[in-house]
């Protein structure tokens, strides 16, 4: 069911989860007020206010100090938790509801707050690395992650009897912490991005959180006392729907419910149960990213309402309209305008204006500089948030740009080629391919020109594994004077490679061997330069190991190294070619000398042309079905007049055309990319081993690729 | 997403485009679409027992349209137009009105009454030209256009009461034909692809390259450009305000409808494949007209006033838009107030320097875009934005790292000769490595012969033999002024002039290196070159700019009437294959036929060796049919191609004068072709008339 939107503000730049609606107060609920609604921008200015008749009624506000990372909500367990608490720098901060500050609280962290959590004297701090956990404001705990944190948590104080931490962290796990180490990690199949206790309390147990992963599902998770973890349930949905940003639980009509706020700027309400899958109730769609979700009645007492802020900073209501009051306001809406909705339009009006008259001002001051002086211009920077992750279902890359102005135009160059894939859903932008001079290096060059009022472009894009580029986007806002600003995203040769944790008992047969004078954080650059997931900074001080699946091919790479020396095992024979070349090139720039020593098994390479033609298979078989499909439909039987006069097979076969084209859409390409694959490992194989390629047998080898039936004779081109 | 009225499935594929409607018994509306079988689909939901109905098109489908063509009658009766012939049916009768091959092809129909005739003619478009026929297949029209001819529309432009010609062509032209005459001429950026009339004066068009517009008489309105293709235009009351709408069929699957005074959209939906067509009608026999859309799939959909949800939010859009444009402003301002004077900006007083001139000294010959700074401020990157002349509309340099300077040299292959607005865009930092660039935006034009450099006026054994001459009373400033508007002249032009009576230019082309000579001396015109298009180009160009409303030219082209005899011969040599290769199909699938009866006997009485045989040789003339097959086809695409060069020629001849008869003669031009009369061919190109 569709949700109507209430427009109420545009704040200014929020972070993500900057926003919360006060619980209510017993003074409130005495005079059926509103709820309250605190918001902490990036100036660093807090303000808290109602809606009263649809317009914001200011409670307080104070003044600009530093960006404000998160707001959280607290106060001594048992009452109403409407103490307010935020992050910025390195300093917490608390304010009452009145807005009198009674916390100043510097933690000392070594890196800026970046995720923070209160519940009664309990603090829980982290930065990208660190995380803290403070009791009274005494530091109690700390832990250094090696891996980045996204967010973090603790499960219900009282219930589990003691703090709890829970660190997501990018590499697919949670760690479960106790006092300052790691008592348990919980590995997930993607990416956790943000955490939020069951119900907002953990449930009845207080051990259950709800976790948002990178492709869009949302685990339920029971954590036992003893760090046991359970997975009590997973919500699929189609990686397109995007990235989780933002959790909340509400209950309203007696029933609890789940929100859930998504970068592509979904909003879904979710009916919430501990013991099934959520079954999807509501939805709405805005163009831009969610930043903070929350429910409460903040328009009129008692009215459930969904509270959402968006990446520009729009703050609107969601209601569900057809169950309530609102229906009738609405209606008239249409026809007559509200007396209270005139007075705000009109100010904003006056306000519009005011703006107008001042920006006339400064853009003249401004031609008149530009006509005189010679002194540097430099404008403000502009917030970009910029993501480029793998979507591992579908084999592709996802490029989201999001601005907090609208875009004018976005340029793309790389100086390695990429293959972008042109969705009509995604954005309206009219897409313009530019020719590529040889002598200038580039790849490729597009330029997007974005229709009116677009503040985000989506892109999916892949390429062939290694080719080392840089993808450098040059962003231009729809704004005087014009400037652009520039995004520069690393192409890495084995992109398509996945940190895993898998158990693996399995040895791989082939391996490559480096040892010299480099140091370990010059073997933890090169080994990031060439593959995506890796942490900043090396895990530990001595031997550091990384498991990497290859999610095109599945086969797994193990690398571990230490100072002088790097251990790669991998049946993956390209990308020991591709991470040899690329660590001797390195190495040559810094002047070190490598002692490389490497042996490709045969058993390696038959179980990379296996994997490869067994998937190779499909998919040259689903390609020539549905040539054969568009050839049957040419042909002036249909189905629907006289099908006797064709077999049932291929009757069945056109029943399966659309499947078979959203297989293929699925998985956009991969038929040509195995193709390149098994080319390039044939290259690599005769390259490592010093073989010869018999004459005209690379040629055999892309004839023999295109059909299914000779597929299986494959390994006797190769020499051995 | 609009709710629809009602939905069903043809269960066919639909060919994109090729849908209408008609009311063939004269009451009754009947969905009409090609399919992708080859065959006409007549969808009567009147008729609940046979409601679909089928016709066997022999030729690829390429043009549909329903229409009343016969006086007195109120019957709408269906043309249907391939690649080489054109039926006019009676569905009604089941019967032919008539049928004519066509070798020009037929890409666009319509129906609609012409100038001052009282009866409705069927005005078809193809490979560069127009014909006119009435209901009985007299042919009452025909003339030439400059290329392909890709929609066509009949209206009253110019409200004088009569009905004018709208001719969208590939060559990116919308021509205006009043009584044979091309009385207006709109260059477009793409391929029109859609025509349709609004009322008074206005009419809408779509381009390939996904541009939907409106005009009001020759006055662009509104345009809105999308990445998808426009599939096709029609016009509907949806919001039944009294005004029709213009409804976009997108080949994403979208349609909108657009206030055709504004571009505003007002309505959208979604279908889940690409839109074939979308026609108007009372298609559930409500009293009143739906829209129907049609997908390539065969998804039907109707909507009519009742489909537009209602907007609930009016307010709202308000707020939203007003806070919208806050924080814009706010952002605008913050730019000023905020702006530093310190770390990696520009110096304010940058400008960014544009030249354009000729280059014959880089690898190809161009038209070169000079970009510079006026300090030390670098360039990083540059796009230009121009329609038609790239392959995507906007060309980007970024140069190399190492070769990144303030200056920064473009080359620019203009296709054709036309005038050329081009958008600068150029991203200038202090340094490399900036994270930020400021953008300089600006526009240039490129004069209609950018593609032509001014050369010193060669010796007379240079000078090309072929030529055009005609009387001109001017002075030859007025000349220097036209060339300084047309070409890019450097600033040495090598004019050779005394001021007076005497103006001699030499200009080569860049494309093909030849020279074209333009003399005036003694008040005598002269125009020297091998190219008749050139010739005829700078001809009308004159004409438009010194205001000469006749001009009877003398012209000697040996060589392009050489060409047009050789091109007639090659059609007629073309033509002959087209028949003999045709018989040798026609033979082959006969005895195909008698092959497969055959081998089917022989597995009846188990005479297996002898079925082999029949099917070995069923192999080979399968194989031989595929071949002979392909012949036919590269034979037709060379017809098309020797057709297309006779039109041009004689539409170039004719572009040599400027006066009121201009299609008279193509009239008599097409019939000394048709008759193979050289010396007719000769006396006109020469002077013009027999």
């Amino acid at each position: 069911m569709d949700l109507y939107r209430v427009d109420y503000t545009l704040l200014g730049m929020v972070s993500p989860n900057c926003m919360k609606v006060l619980p209510i107060s017993q003074n409130d609920e005495a005079e059926k007020k509103p709820q309250k609604i605190i918001v902490g921008d990036q100036e660093g200015i807090v303000q808290m206010f109602q809606i009263k008749k649809g317009k914001i009624n200011m409670l307080f506000k104070t003044l600009p100090v530093e960006q404000i990372t998160e707001v959280c909500l607290g106060g001594a367990l048992g009452t109403v938790q409407d103490k307010i608490f935020l992050s910025m720098g390195t300093i917490v901060r608390g304010y009452t509801k009145k807005g009198r500050m009674f916390l100043s609280f510097d933690t000392g962290l070594s890196e800026p707050i970046k995720c923070m959590y209160v519940t009664g004297n309990e603090l829980l701090v982290s930065g990208r690395h660190i995380f803290n956990h403070f009791n009274d404001c005494k530091d109690s705990n700390t832990y250094l992650c090696p891996e980045l944190i996204n967010s973090i948590i603790t499960l219900d104080v009282v219930k589990m009897q003691g703090v709890m931490p829970i660190l997501a962290c990018a590499d697919l796990c949670l760690r479960i912490l106790e006092s300052s180490s790691v008592k348990e990690t919980f590995y997930l199949s993607s990416e956790p991005i943000c955490l939020h206790l069951m119900k907002n309390n953990g449930g009845s147990y207080g051990n259950e959180v709800l976790v948002g992963l990178r492709n869009g599902h949302v685990v339920l998770l029971k954590i036992e006392k003893n760090s046991s973890v359970n997975i009590l349930w997973e919500l699929k949905t189609q990686s397109k729907q995007g990235t989780i940003t933002c959790i909340d639980c509400y209950e309203f009509n007696g029933e609890d419910h789940l929100l859930i706020g998504r970068q592509s700027g979904s909003v879904e309400v979710y009916s919430l149960e501990s013991h099934c899958v959520p079954i999807e109730k509501y939805k709405y769609s805005c163009s831009e990213s969610i930043t903070s979700i929350q429910g409460g009645a903040i328009r009129n007492f008692g009215l459930p309402e969904i509270v959402v802020t968006s990446f520009t900073g729009w703050l609107f209501g969601l209601t569900f309209v057809d169950q309530h009051i609102d229906k009738d306001i609405i209606m008239e809406s249409s026809n007559i305008i509200l007396n209270d909705e005139k007075q705000k339009v009109l100010d904003i009006r006056t306000e519009v204006s005011d703006l107008e008259r001042q920006v006339a001002i400064e853009r003249n001051k401004y031609l008149e500089f530009t006509q005189k002086s010679s002194r540097p211009s430099v404008l403000p920077y502009l917030t970009i948030k910029k993501t480029m992750f793998l979507d591992a279902d579908n084999l592709i890359y996802h490029l989201i740009i999001e601005l907090e102005a609208t875009i004018d135009n976005v340029l793309l160059q790389c100086n390695s080629s990429i293959n972008f894939i042109d969705e009509e859903n995604n954005n309206t932008a009219v897409v313009s391919k530019s020719k590529c001079k040889e002598e200038d290096d580039n790849k490729l060059l597009i330029t997007y020109r974005c229709q009116l009022n677009t503040t985000k472009l989506e892109l999916k894009m892949w390429s062939h594994e290694g080719d080392h580029g840089i993808l450098t986007a040059y962003i231009t806002p729809l704004l005087q004077p014009k400037s652009c600003q520039v995004c520069k995203f690393p192409i890495k040769p084995l992109l398509f490679h996945q940190r895993t944790n898998k158990n693996i008992t399995y040895q791989p047969q082939s391996y490559l061997t480096i040892s010299g004078g480099f140091s370990l954080s010059e073997a933890h650059l090169w080994l990031s330069n060439c593959l995506p997931g890796i942490p900043e900074k090396p895990g530990s001080q001595e031997n550091v190991e990384y498991l990497f699946e290859s999610i095109i091919t599945d086969m797994i790479l193990l690398c571990s190294y230490s100072r002088g020396s790097i251990n790669i095992k991998t049946d993956n024979i390209t990308a020991i070619s591709i991470l040899k070349d690329n660590f001797s090139r390195e190495a040559t720039r810094k002047n070190i000398k490598l002692d490389m020593v490497y042996e490709i098994s045969e058993s390696s390479l038959m179980l990379m042309i296996n994997a490869i033609i067994l998937k190779l298979k499909i998919d040259i078989k689903n390609d020539k079905q549905l040539k054969l499909i568009s050839a049957i439909k040419q042909l002036s039987v249909n189905p629907n007049t006289n099908g006797e006069s064709i077999t049932k097979e291929y009757l069945e076969l056109i029943s399966k055309e659309d499947e078979l084209k959203r297989q293929e859409s699925l998985k956009p390409s991969r038929m040509q990319r195995l193709q390149a694959i098994m080319l390039a490992l044939f290259d690599d194989w005769h390259k490592l081993r010093g073989l010869n390629m018999k004459p005209n047998s690379r040629e055999d080898l892309q004839e023999a690729l295109q059909t299914n039936n000779t597929l299986d004779s494959l390994s006797s081109m190769f020499e051995l | 997403m609009a709710v629809p009225l009602f939905s069903l499935q043809l269960r066919h594929s639909i060919l994109p485009s090729l849908v209408t409607i008609g009311k063939y018994d004269g009451s009754h509306h009947c969905l009409t679409a090609a399919t992708s079988e080859n065959k006409i689909l007549i969808h009567s939901p009147h008729r609940p027992e046979k409601d679909i109905s089928y016709l066997n098109i022999s030729q690829k489908i390429t043009a549909l349209f329903a229409g009343k063509a016969i006086p007195n009658d109120d019957k709408d009766i269906l043309v249907v137009g391939t690649v080489g012939s054109i039926l006019v049916y009676n569905v009604d009768l089941n019967s032919d009105l008539f049928y004519k091959e066509i070798p020009d092809g037929v890409a666009a129909i319509t129906i609609g009454k012409l100038n001052s005739m009282k009866d409705p003619s069927i005005i078809i478009g193809g490979n560069c030209s127009i014909q006119a026929f009435d209901y009985k297949g007299n042919e009452i029209l025909w003339t030439v256009t400059g290329d392909n001819v890709r929609s066509i529309l009949v209206m009253d432009l110019d409200l004088d009461g009569s009905n004018e010609l709208l001719v969208g062509s590939d060559d990116y032209e919308i021509r205006e034909f009043k009584d044979d005459i091309i009385v207006n001429e709109i260059s477009e950026t793409s391929s029109i692809c859609a025509l349709n009339s609004f009322s008074v004066g206005r009419f809408a068009y779509a381009l390939d390259n996904g541009t939907v517009g409106v005009y009001d008489k020759f006055r662009r309105v509104w345009r809105v450009k999308s990445k998808s293709t426009v599939n096709f235009l029609e016009k509907y009351d949806l919001d039944g305000d009294g005004k029709d709408e213009l409804i976009t069929g997108w080949s994403n699957g979208k349609i909108d409808a657009r206030n055709s005074m504004t571009g505003e959209v007002i309505f959208r939906d979604v279908l889940s494949t690409s839109i074939a067509g979308i026609v108007i009608g009372d298609y559930r026999r409500a009293g009143k007209s739906q829209m129907i859309v049609v997908s390539v799939n065969g998804e039907v959909r109707g909507y009519d006033n009742t489909s537009l949800k209602i907007e609930s939010g009016v307010q709202t859009n308000v707020i939203h838009d007003l806070l919208q444009k806050r924080q814009i402003l706010t952002a605008e301002l913050n730019n000023y107030t905020k702006a530093s004077n310190e770390g990696h900006g520009i110096p304010g007083d940058t400008r960014l320097i544009t030249e354009i001139s000729v280059s014959e000294e880089t690898t190809e010959p161009c038209v070169l875009l000079t970009l510079s700074t006026n300090n030390s401020t670098i360039l990083k990157a540059v796009t230009v934005f121009a329609e038609g002349i790239f392959e995507d509309e906007t060309h980007v340099v970024h140069p190399k790292r190492e070769n990144i300077s303030s200056i920064l040299k473009i080359s620019l292959l203009p296709p054709k000769d036309i005038l050329l607005d081009i958008h600068i865009r150029a991203f200038v930092g202090s340094s490399l490595d900036n994270d930020q660039f400021h953008v300089f935006e600006l526009t240039r034009q490129l004069p209609k012969f950018s593609m032509y450099s001014l050369v010193i006026y060669p010796e007379i054994e240079d000078i090309p033999k072929s030529y055009v001459k005609f009387r001109l009373v001017e002075r030859v400033q007025r000349l220097d002024l036209w060339l300084s508007q047309n070409f890019i002249v450097p600033q040495k032009t090598p004019v050779k002039t005394d001021g007076q009576d005497f103006w001699k230019i030499s200009i080569k082309s860049l494309r093909d290196s030849t020279l074209t000579c333009i003399t005036f001396e003694r008040e005598m015109m002269c125009v020297y070159s091998v190219n008749i298009n050139i010739t005829a180009d700078i001809i009308q160009s004159l004409a438009v700019y010194l205001n000469l409303e006749q001009i009877d030219s003398s012209a000697e082209f040996p060589e392009v009437l050489a060409d047009l005899w050789e091109n007639i011969q090659t059609m007629k040599t073309l033509q002959q294959n087209s028949v003999k290769l045709n018989a040798s199909i026609a033979d082959s699938s006969a005895l195909l036929k008698n092959l497969i009866v055959q081998s089917e006997d022989f597995r009846l009485l188990d005479d297996m060796s002898n079925m082999e045989k029949c099917l070995n040789e069923i192999y080979h003339i399968d194989k031989q049919m595929i071949q002979n097959h392909q012949v036919t086809c590269e034979n037709h695409e060379q017809l098309l191609m020797t057709l297309k060069k006779i039109n041009t020629i004689i539409q170039n001849a004719s572009r040599l004068r400027v006066n009121n008869n201009k299609t008279d003669t193509i009239s008599i031009y097409r019939q000394a072709v048709a008759s193979e009369n050289m010396t007719v061919l000769k006396k006109l190109i020469e002077s013009g008339n027999k």
